[in-house]
């Protein structure tokens, strides 16, 4: 049977997930084998898509029927029991759970504001709690996968990680007890080049035959590496991952003993690993890596792997290659005194051991937005609460005990929370399956073979937990509020109407809502609109007929480290392999240039400070439009002519510019105006910063034309360009101009790119127009997220003040009623009625523009016109909000008949 | 025993496993309702009812061997005892005695 892609596409883990834990035991594998089925036949009539999300909506029925079949009346009496255990220990009966139902539908504004609210809150929670978790404890689906370490040097001397540890290793295999199977691993990656020319990139990790007994997994075809496949002079061998066996060679057993092309050297394939076998990352083959002994810092850099002993910690391992780590350094002290070593959880990262902290700040920080949410929602609530005072007076006045009144109420936020948390985490899966989705597939960045885009289920009880808290601060305080004392003087005074009043929290909430709206929305507002203004100036850009690819090169010349080439070897290579490459491309038809920078126009460049000097006269700093930084990129001589940007004044490159430290170079308009003056023959370089000294000088031969890409407050950002070769350009982007479609052109690179140098590889081909759209996509979606934020701070204050109103309007019903019977007039009512909504509305937008002023006069020596104009805006907004959001309710009571309202009294 | 009344949804789940004859599991039963009824079936459905039938005695179920095909498992087959064939004779007597007589009333009703 032939497998397609399709078909290995799973249902969503989350969904199986809910499925299971709905199901009783003893029919739960059964019903998930044929849910899989189903779901595959769906998804070969439909698509992947509509199978998935008919998945979704099958695990939603799932848990909603056998949760309900749970709860059903049953002769039983053992199931009676365990409902009335229930019941008594909770105070919460299956009846307060379909009230509570009852609830969402008979009060949608509630449902769906409240709802959307928590939701997002407890969205944010899940998000920060699995990010968390796996950074901190990463589940690694090998065998003792908690119990894999990375060990890892650290020179002080350098103030970097210090990878040419080969001696170290042999000292750490000697002594160390606490770690087995300590085994190197260096990662790079290599073509792989078929029979008929086909090249593709795969990741190649070499690595010390002990790799595969510390991962603890057997190859599925074949044998794993030997420790006699390390020695000199053995035969090269590989071992294929199982998706690169099945994608290049069709799956096919035979592979074994034959003979395959990596980079410029060929290796043996003796063996496959199983699916998802991916050690230490994404890797995809595995060779040998040999040991031979070294002297202390040297070496190849590698990587170093290993498995806790039975009964040893993470802190006696630590301890122990404390003590090893300061005996090298008394046996090699001119290399080791600078040097130590940590062991880490594998998976983790260095920096893990500062995320104790930012793993505090961000539950804090989640749990405020939760409480701010909740606040909002348990003003809603207890204004629908408010509503329903007779029904709770009735019921009290029937025997109803407060706690059982109040377990009610809190059976209802418990169902609103519960729905929003299903809610909150559908839209986390969502969320996750789209990075996932952007990063693996459209971007074909490698991911780790331990991470995946579900949510793993301590995520989700804590999202459980985070609903129960919720629920919590929105049920119980206007449960206890709905409650009190004054449902006995309800009880007393029948016909006096609502009791319940809002309190000073409730103001403070609103107060602190509506100044939060005034201060967040114009800036998000204004951030989302220059980013799109700017996108669109990039799109503009003629950069559909460019195709892009990033190049790079092996520095070894065969599949080992000891055949590396030196620095002077490798650049020369380079340089001789580029222009090899670019003569062959620009004889393809439809090709018309080909060039490459470290960035291309419209992606990003790095920011640098520039001193001139102009002539021999005093240097001075140039203040670049971007807070006074301009950006830099080094370019081939001809990326002028190859982008056809227009020269205004003197020259362009010039074959032989590039490569001298020393090198010309042409700015933009911007960087000319900022300069003052002729800016030709002025010399520019780097300032020096923190402790890197100013760069070398470089005259100006010339001025472009802005391409108005990079838009700032003080106009277009200023530009330096200098002339550069491949290496020095490094990492590069290639750029090649077509006049006919791209599509179909990238694997023509591929074959052209062998043919020159096996061991050069291309990557990520795309076209200048989706790399301008991937580099801005996350700073547009950031922005809507900013103004969703703000927008529901309205949606809730606007909430909150109708709440307001309501419960107020329906305290003084009877009131307003007499008064109008008397005479009175409609706007002295109203003016009554709205006198504490427009106190709050107003002192909301007084803090929020108070608070916006000052922030904007601390971050910025004047106040513009820009920033004052859109808060007056939405401070006419919320005033807007605050009016519609009280009408509403108001007119209600202005409809009242007097006759009615003396009949009351 | 009295015979428990049936539901008109587990009328449907009792026939189909009847017309589809022999040990059936889930999937083959949602998909006999659905291409019989012509309506779409949720199979959390097709399990509740299932299971309920299986609490009133009227179907029994087992774990079968792994199926005869590539990656085939075992499933949970279920097959109708003689009082679920009980329940729907009687199902289908008390609506034959309401429909008795009415078919000249109901003629011209669409």
């Amino acid at each position: 049977m032939s497998v397609t892609g399709e078909d290995r596409i799973s249902p969503p883990v989350f969904a199986a997930r809910l499925i299971g834990r709905s199901l009783p035991d003893e029919i739960r594998d059964a019903v998930l084998e044929d849910m899989d089925e189903l779901y595959r036949r769906r998804m070969k009539k439909s698509g992947v898509l509509r199978a998935q999300l008919w998945y979704c909506v099958q695990a939603l029925s799932f848990t909603s029927r056998f949760l309900w079949e749970r709860m059903r009346p049953s002769s039983d009496a053992a199931q009676l029991y365990e409902r009335e255990r229930v019941v008594m220990t909770t105070g919460i009966s299956w009846i307060d759970v379909k009230l509570g139902a009852r609830m969402l539908r008979k009060y949608p504004s509630v449902s769906i504001i409240g709802g959307l609210a928590l939701a997002a809150a407890i969205a944010l929670g899940a998000t920060a709690f699995e990010y968390m978790r796996s950074q901190l404890h990463p589940d690694i689906p090998l065998p003792d996968g908690d119990r894999l370490v990375q060990v890892e040097s650290w020179n002080s001397a350098e103030l970097g990680v210090e990878q040419r540890v080969m001696y170290d290793l042999s000292v750490w295999r000697a002594q160390l007890e606490s770690i087995e199977d300590l085994s190197a691993v260096r990662t790079f990656e290599r073509n792989l080049i078929a029979a008929d020319g086909a090249t593709a990139p795969v990741r190649v990790a070499e690595v010390t035959a002990s790799t595969f007994p510390l991962t603890g997994v057997q190859p599925l075809v074949g044998r794993a590496l030997l420790a006699s496949d390390e020695a000199a002079g053995a035969q090269p061998v590989a071992v294929l991952g199982y998706e690169l066996w099945r994608d290049r060679f069709g799956g096919d057993r035979s592979v074994i003993g034959r003979s395959i092309r990596l980079g410029r050297a060929d290796a043996t394939v003796v063996g496959v690993m199983p699916d998802g076998y991916a050690f230490p990352h994404s890797q995809q083959a595995w060779v040998p890596l040999s040991m031979t002994a070294r002297a202390p810092l040297e070496g190849a850099g590698i990587k170093v792997f290993g498995r806790l002993a039975k009964g040893a910690s993470l802190e006696k391992a630590q301890v122990e290659l404390d003590a090893v780590s300061r005996q090298i350094a008394a046996m090699s002290p001119a290399t080791h005194a600078q040097i130590s070593a940590d062991v880490r959880l594998f998976g983790t990262s260095r920096r893990t051991s500062a995320r104790p902290i930012i793993m505090l700040v961000l539950y804090i920080g989640t749990f405020m937005f939760l409480l701010a949410a909740c606040a909002n929602v348990a003003t809603l609530v207890f204004a629908r609460t408010a509503m329903r005072e007779s029904e709770i007076v009735v019921r009290s006045a029937l025997g109803a005990t407060r706690r059982r009144v109040m377990s009610q109420l809190f059976a209802e936020s418990l169902v609103l929370a519960g729905v929003s948390a299903v809610v909150g985490l559908g839209f986390v899966t969502a969320a996750l399956r789209y990075r996932w989705h952007q990063t693996a597939v459209v971007q074909q960045v490698p991911q780790a073979f331990w991470a995946d885009a579900s949510l793993e289920p301590e995520t989700i009880l804590y999202s459980v937990l985070l609903a129960v808290a919720g629920a919590v601060l929105i049920g119980l305080l206007p449960a206890i509020r709905a409650t009190g004392a004054q449902v006995q003087s309800a009880l007393q005074n029948m016909r006096g109407g609502p009791s319940m009043r809002f309190g000073g929290v409730w103001s403070v909430i609103i107060v602190l809502q509506v100044a939060f709206t005034v201060l967040c929305l114009p800036v998000s507002i204004g951030a989302s609109s220059e980013m799109r203004n700017d996108h669109t100036k990039r799109a503009e850009f003629p950069s559909k007929q460019v195709l892009t690819v990033r190049p790079e090169l092996d520095r070894e010349t065969g599949n080992s480290a000891a055949t590396e080439l030196t620095d002077a070897e490798y650049r020369t290579r380079m340089q001789t392999v580029y222009d090899e490459f670019r003569r062959r491309v620009l004889a393809e038809p439809g090709v018309t240039s080909v060039t490459f920078a470290d960035a291309l126009p419209g992606m990003s460049h790095p920011m640098v400070e520039l001193e001139a000097q102009r002539g021999s006269g005093p240097v001075f700093m140039v203040n670049a439009n971007r807070d006074g930084n301009a950006h830099i990129s080094r370019v081939d001589v001809n990326f002028f002519e190859a982008f056809s940007i227009p020269i205004v004044s003197g020259r362009s490159f010039q074959p032989g510019d590039a490569g001298s430290p020393a090198a010309p170079v042409v700015i933009n308009e911007s960087l000319a105006r900022n300069i003052g003056g002729n800016p030709l023959g002025v010399r520019l370089r780097t300032a020096a910063e923190g402790g890197s000294e100013a760069g070398s000088w470089h005259t100006v031969v010339g001025v472009h034309r802005n391409l108005q890409m990079d838009p700032t407050d003080r106009g277009e950002t200023d530009m330096i360009l200098v002339p550069s070769t491949l290496a020095d350009a490094f990492p590069a982007t290639m750029a090649i101009h077509m006049n006919r479609t791209l599509a179909g052109f990238a694997p023509r690179l591929n074959q052209i790119a062998t043919k020159i140098d096996p061991g050069l590889r291309l990557y990520d081909p795309a076209s200048l127009s989706e790399l301008i759209r991937r580099r801005d996509l996350p700073g547009i979606l950031a922005s809507f997220a900013a103004i969703g934020t703000a927008a529901m701070a309205v949606i809730l204050s606007a909430a909150g003040l109708y709440a307001l109103v309501s419960v107020s309007v329906s305290r003084r019903t009877r009131e307003v009623g007499i008064r109008l019977a008397l005479g009175a007039s409609t706007f002295s009512v109203m003016r009554s009625i709205f006198a504490r909504s427009a106190a709050q509305v107003g002192t909301g937008i007084l803090v929020g523009n108070v608070l916006a002023v000052t922030l904007v006069s601390v971050l910025s020596s004047q106040l513009k016109l820009d920033v004052l104009v859109p808060m007056l805006g939405v401070s006419l907004l919320m005033l807007l909000v605050g009016t519609i959001a009280c009408t509403i309710p108001a007119r209600r009571v202005l409809r009242v008949q007097p006759t009615d309202a003396f009949r009351e009294v | 025993m009295p015979v428990q009344s049936l539901g008109e949804f587990e009328q449907m789940v009792l026939l189909a496993i009847v017309r589809l004859e022999g040990d059936v599991y889930g999937v083959p039963i949602t998909e006999e309702i659905e291409r019989c009824t012509g309506r779409s079936v949720s199979p959390a459905a097709v399990y509740v009812t299932l299971r309920r039938l299986e609490e009133k005695g009227y179907v029994r179920s087992w774990m079968s061997e792994a199926l005869p095909e590539p990656g085939g498992k075992p499933r949970r087959c279920v097959r109708v005892r003689a009082a679920g064939l009980q329940a729907l004779r009687e199902a289908r007597e008390r609506m034959d005695a309401l429909w008795r007589g009415l078919d000249p009333a109901l003629r011209g009703v669409r």
